[in-house]
């Protein structure tokens, strides 16, 4: 199940970021100084939101984990999976 | 175009070198997209831990179930961890980058040794579920020193990961690797978003060497059983010497 969800979240983020760069490379924008491109460009979003589906997978890969142990009675494991999940919830939330 | 063309590249090299020696690929490249392709400090090392998350996950999608990794051990030991790189991610707005620079050549000329120390002689590969992890306080103490390293440097911290749990806690060398591919990319989504916040994470340079590593962390999982992983790791010793001496100077 784990490795389900890793291969979904995975290609789903890996489609947007080569849109994204697809876009950039077609409208022009890869040939500039990619440091100093603003992030506006509709290219860049798209690149941004398969960035950001990447950085949520791990945590998904932690929640799955936690329904498995739930549903498997192993309550110890269960509630350490929830720990970590509610740590990665609040380094979301402690945004620099 | 060719920028991106030499990212994608660094990116398949700390891929493949992720997914054979259980590392995210963070102490590969940050010193590279710094060195070599003069990124600011902190840019590089948002852009490492992403590509981090990308070895883990590319591991994942390809290894059987799991992979051999110890889930229970791994989270038990992400709660240190994940703390540590929250904080880390936090405290390294404020670290000047030459203390980066020079932190990181110490932790390079570290991974150096333990890579040397692996090469020793030591069963190199060993899948066992006979084993109960031990020395838990130790454990736990050096896997939050891991968070604080990730969150710091943009590195996974599996080098200090799988010393740990094959040394200190007794696993076996292969299930500590496989356990720590699985850690490394929760270890990185505990600090990414701090970067992520700060604007430190370029969507182009970013996409382009994240692309790279899929691909590496791909063609690592998929050869791991068919190279010698100590050819491998004596190269990675001569490489992490000169990248550490390279980082020793920027910090001067």
């Amino acid at each position: 199940m784990m490795r389900r969800v890793s291969r979904l979240l995975s290609a789903f983020g890996l489609a947007l970021m080569a849109a994204g760069l697809v876009l950039a490379l077609v409208q022009g924008h890869a040939a500039a100084d990619p440091l100093r491109l603003g992030l506006q460009l509709r290219s860049h979003r798209l690149m941004l939101l398969g960035i950001g589906v990447l950085a949520v997978l791990p945590g998904v890969r932690v929640l799955v984990a936690m329904s498995y142990y739930t549903a498997a009675r192993r309550l110890a494991e269960a509630l350490v999976a929830l720990v970590v999940v509610l740590e990665l919830v609040a380094s979301m939330v402690a945004k620099g | 175009m060719t920028l991106l063309l030499s990212l994608f590249a660094s990116g398949a090299v700390a891929g493949t070198l992720g997914a054979l020696l259980g590392l995210g690929g963070g102490i590969f490249l940050v010193p590279v997209l710094t060195l070599l392709f003069h990124l600011p400090v902190r840019v590089a090392v948002g852009t490492s831990l992403v590509c981090v998350i990308a070895t883990s996950a590319g591991v994942a999608a390809l290894s059987s179930e799991e992979g051999g990794a110890d889930v229970p051990l791994a989270l038990r030991l992400e709660i240190a961890t994940a703390a540590g790189a929250v904080i880390g991610g936090v405290v390294g707005a404020f670290v000047p980058a030459r203390v980066l620079s020079f932190v990181f050549a110490a932790v390079v000329f570290g991974t150096a040794a333990y890579t040397l120390y692996k090469a020793a002689g030591r069963a190199e590969v060993m899948y066992s579920r006979d084993y109960t992890p031990r020395n838990w306080v130790p454990g736990f103490s050096v896997a939050s020193l891991a968070g604080v390293v990730s969150g710091l440097l943009g590195v996974g911290g599996g080098f200090i990961k799988v010393p740990t749990m094959y040394a200190i806690m007794g696993v076996p060398l292969g299930v500590a690797t496989a356990t720590s591919n699985f850690m490394v990319g929760i270890t990185a989504a505990a600090s990414v978003f701090v970067y992520l916040g700060r604007g430190d994470v370029r969507p182009l340079v970013t996409v382009a060497t994240a692309g790279g590593v899929f691909l590496g962390a791909a063609l690592g999982t998929i050869v791991q059983g068919r190279l010698k992983v100590s050819w491998l790791r004596w190269g990675l010793v001569l490489l992490m010497l000169v990248i550490g001496v390279q980082m020793l100077l920027k910090g001067f």
